[in-house]
Formats: structure tokens, C-alpha cells, sequence
């Protein structure tokens, strides 16, 4: 007769007889033989077994808890060698500081016995043009951040994505700065970095580079310039109404500061060698601040 | 009792000596624990059945294991690696559940 389940024996074999038929077939050939039908669960045999499943379990648990040895090393490795390249590229940065010190030092004597104070003071003029050195004054600091919920944390609302809006771009520091240099201001830097003629504000993947050193939200850009006129020149400006807009419309958190004095690192200028392509025009040939003439316009 | 203490004995030497597996061993190690987990509990249901069998018990356990990393080692070559895996995993746990089920009714009769 057909078993109405017929088609599902391997499914009924398995939740009807779980346990293993050798058990009851070994049961079975010792009763014919005239033994009990079990054995003892104390044979050594027994033993031995429970204290290889032991093992097992325990070794599996520990090894598996275990973060793969080679990942940890490779990771520790890397983590060493990014550390060591960060400590090499500071000492080098260092050393250029100290050189470029010694030049100015060196210049100055120079001039100084030569009897060219006019040069002198041009040069010193030239450099605060070039923001080749820090200066100090009053100013505005305005701050950028991410929208609330945004970039740190997964759980955004997925609906309406706003840890994506609500990001600072580099498109949005970008404007900013520019706002800010239209409003009047004198000297530029975002997290520390001096903007010059030849920096730029980029983006790399998500993060923001400024002179190509990647800057952590908060964005904090410091402008010095008239503290009386900045602020509201900028805030009428194009840039302050962008920089509205996008708190409004994206959450982008936005705070803007008076301050009376901040100090900005000089810009990082390199002088490179120009060589005369062609036919010699002029003074060309001369080592001089590269030619770069156009000030930075990322709008 | 004598293999309960067994099994604790096998888990402090465990934990003690901390073994290096091998990493080409590694994968097959959670497989190998729910297949001994299945051999287990076969044997406790045998032994409140009345019909345990230590031969039984010790060619079940190794058998298991032995087969539960075949299938793992034959779907990583195939490709299919993390659903054979899945597919051993239920079987045996069907099988676990059951024997446990039927553990429970000789012991609290419920």
C-alpha cells in the first residue's frame, strides 16, 4: 500500500527516526546473542571519545574566538608603516621649515649688509601677499559640520537619505572660502591650512583635501580680515547665503564667530626653477616663485 | 558520569594546552563541533533508550565528523561551500532537536 506521504520520505525518515539505526541493530544482535541489550556507557572506549569531543569543543570555541592570526599582524603592519611614513613626512616637513628659517635668516643678513633696506622691506611685503608667512589679526571663524546623524552614524533615515545630503562637500568649503575672500578677507585657512595662490580645495573619496592634506570634520575656516565689515559682508554675499542654504535646506551644521585674534600658519610655498623653452626672452632663466599668476578660482 | 567527566577533562586540556590549528583545518572546525554535538546527543538518547552501544557511539561520532568535513571540503571545490555547509547544518540540527525532544520525555516525561 502507498503511504500517502510517499514523496516526502527522506523528510518523515529524518524527523521520525533521528536516531541513528545502528543503534538499535547493535541492541538487537546483542539480545540475540544473549547479552543485554545495551552496553556499558563507561568503557574506556567511551572515555576516550568524550575526551576527544572535549577537545573538539574546546579547541574549536578558542580558535574560531580567535581573530585570524595573519589578518592581526598584516593590520598592526600596516597601522606601523602608515605611522612611520606619517613621523618621516613630519620631520621632513620640519626640516624644510627650519631650512626656509635659515633662508629668510640668511637673506635678511645679506640684505642687511648690502645696505638694502627698501629690498628688504619689499620682500617681507611680498611674502604676506604670497602667504608665505603666519600672520595675526582679528577676524571671522566660521564652521562647517556635517548634518546631525550623518556621516558617523549608519542609521540615518533611509528613506529620505539625509546622511548623504547632509554632508559638508568640498564643493561647499570651496564656496565658503570664495564668499569669504569676496567679503574682504585678507588671509584664508581651513583646519590649519593656509590657503595661497596655489592651494587647492579638492575632494578625494569622501574626505576633503586642502594643500592635499585630508582634513576630519569639523571644517573650521579661519579668515582674517576687518572684524567690523567681514562678517556681514559675507553674510550678504553669495557665500553667506550658500552657506544658509545649506543649513536650511540640508542640516549641514553652520556657525560663524567674530574673533578678535587668530593666528594662521604661513602657506607652504615652494620655489621652483623656471627654464627658457625656447628662444631666451628676457629675464627668463632666473629662479624665482614659480610662475602661478592666477589666484586660485575653484567656482 | 565517568564520560561527563571525561568530556570536562577534554575541554580543560583544550583550554590549557590551546592547540594551533592548522588554517587549512580551520573552516572545518564548526561543522566538526555541531556533527560531535549530533553524536552526543544520539548517544544520551541511546542510553536512556537502553540500547547504547559504545562501538556504535565512537564510529557515529567519527563518521560524523569525518562526513560533515568531506561535504564542507567537496562544496569548497565546488563552489557551493556556504550552502552545503548550510544544508549539513540543518540536517544535523533537525536530527539534534529531535533526539533532544525525545531526551526530554524519558527525563521529565513532558
Amino acid at each position: 500500500m502507498r503511504r500517502p506521504d510517499q514523496s516526502m520520505t527522506l523528510l518523515t525518515g529524518f524527523m521520525e527516526r533521528p536516531l541513528d539505526p545502528s543503534y538499535a541493530a547493535a541492541a538487537d544482535a546483542r539480545e540475540a546473542a544473549g547479552m543485554p541489550r545495551g552496553t556499558s556507557s563507561r568503557t574506556p572506549l567511551v572515555v576516550i571519545t568524550a575526551v576527544l569531543l572535549g577537545l573538539l569543543f574546546s579547541v574549536a570555541a578558542a580558535t574560531l574566538n580567535r581573530s585570524l592570526p595573519g589578518t592581526a599582524t598584516a593590520r598592526e603592519e600596516l597601522a606601523a608603516q602608515v605611522a612611520a611614513s606619517q613621523a618621516a613626512a613630519d620631520r621632513r616637513r620640519a626640516a624644510v621649515q627650519q631650512t626656509q628659517a635659515e633662508i629668510d635668516r640668511v637673506r635678511a643678513a645679506q640684505l642687511a649688509t648690502a645696505n638694502q633696506g627698501a629690498l628688504t622691506q619689499e620682500v617681507a611685503a611680498l611674502e604676506l601677499r604670497a602667504d608665505a608667512v603666519a600672520v595675526t589679526g582679528p577676524g571671522m571663524v566660521l564652521t562647517l559640520d556635517d548634518a546631525p546623524g550623518g556621516a558617523d552614524s549608519a542609521d540615518g533615515d533611509p528613506r529620505t537619505g539625509a546622511q548623504a545630503d547632509g554632508k559638508v562637500l568640498a564643493r561647499d568649503v570651496q564656496l565658503a572660502v570664495n564668499g569669504l575672500w569676496a567679503a574682504g578677507a585678507e588671509a584664508v585657512a581651513v583646519n590649519g591650512q593656509r590657503l595661497s595662490a596655489r592651494s587647492a580645495i579638492r575632494f578625494a573619496g569622501d574626505a576633503i583635501l586642502v594643500n592635499y592634506r585630508p582634513l576630519a570634520r569639523p571644517y573650521v575656516i579661519s579668515a582674517i580680515g576687518d572684524p567690523g565689515r567681514l562678517p556681514a559682508d559675507f553674510a550678504e554675499g553669495p557665500g553667506g547665503s550658500y552657506v544658509q542654504a545649506l543649513a536650511d535646506s540640508f542640516g549641514v551644521q553652520v556657525s560663524t564667530k567674530r574673533s578678535e585674534s587668530l593666528t594662521l600658519p604661513a602657506a607652504h610655498i615652494t620655489t621652483e626653477l623656471a627654464e627658457p623653452t625656447g628662444a631666451p626672452t628676457g629675464a627668463a632663466g632666473k629662479a624665482s616663485l614659480s610662475p602661478n599668476p592666477t589666484p586660485e578660482d575653484p567656482s | 558520569m565517568i564520560p561527563a567527566l571525561g568530556l570536562l577533562a577534554g575541554v580543560l586540556i583544550g583550554i590549557f594546552l590551546q592547540p594551533d590549528v592548522p588554517v587549512w583545518l580551520q573552516p572545518y572546525l564548526p561543522i566538526a563541533v555541531i556533527a560531535a554535538l549530533d553524536a552526543v546527543f544520539g548517544a544520551v538518547r541511546a542510553v536512556l533508550d537502553g540500547i547504547f552501544n559504545d562501538k556504535v557511539f565512537v564510529v557515529s561520532f567519527l563518521s560524523n565528523v569525518v562526513v560533515a568535513a568531506f561535504i564542507v571540503f567537496l562544496g569548497d571545490k565546488l563552489g557551493v561551500g556556504t550552502q552545503l555547509s548550510t544544508g549539513v547544518v540543518v540536517v544535523l540540527g533537525v536530527r539534534i532537536f529531535s533526539n533532544v525532544a525525545s531526551i526530554r520525555r524519558h527525563l521529565f516525561s513532558a
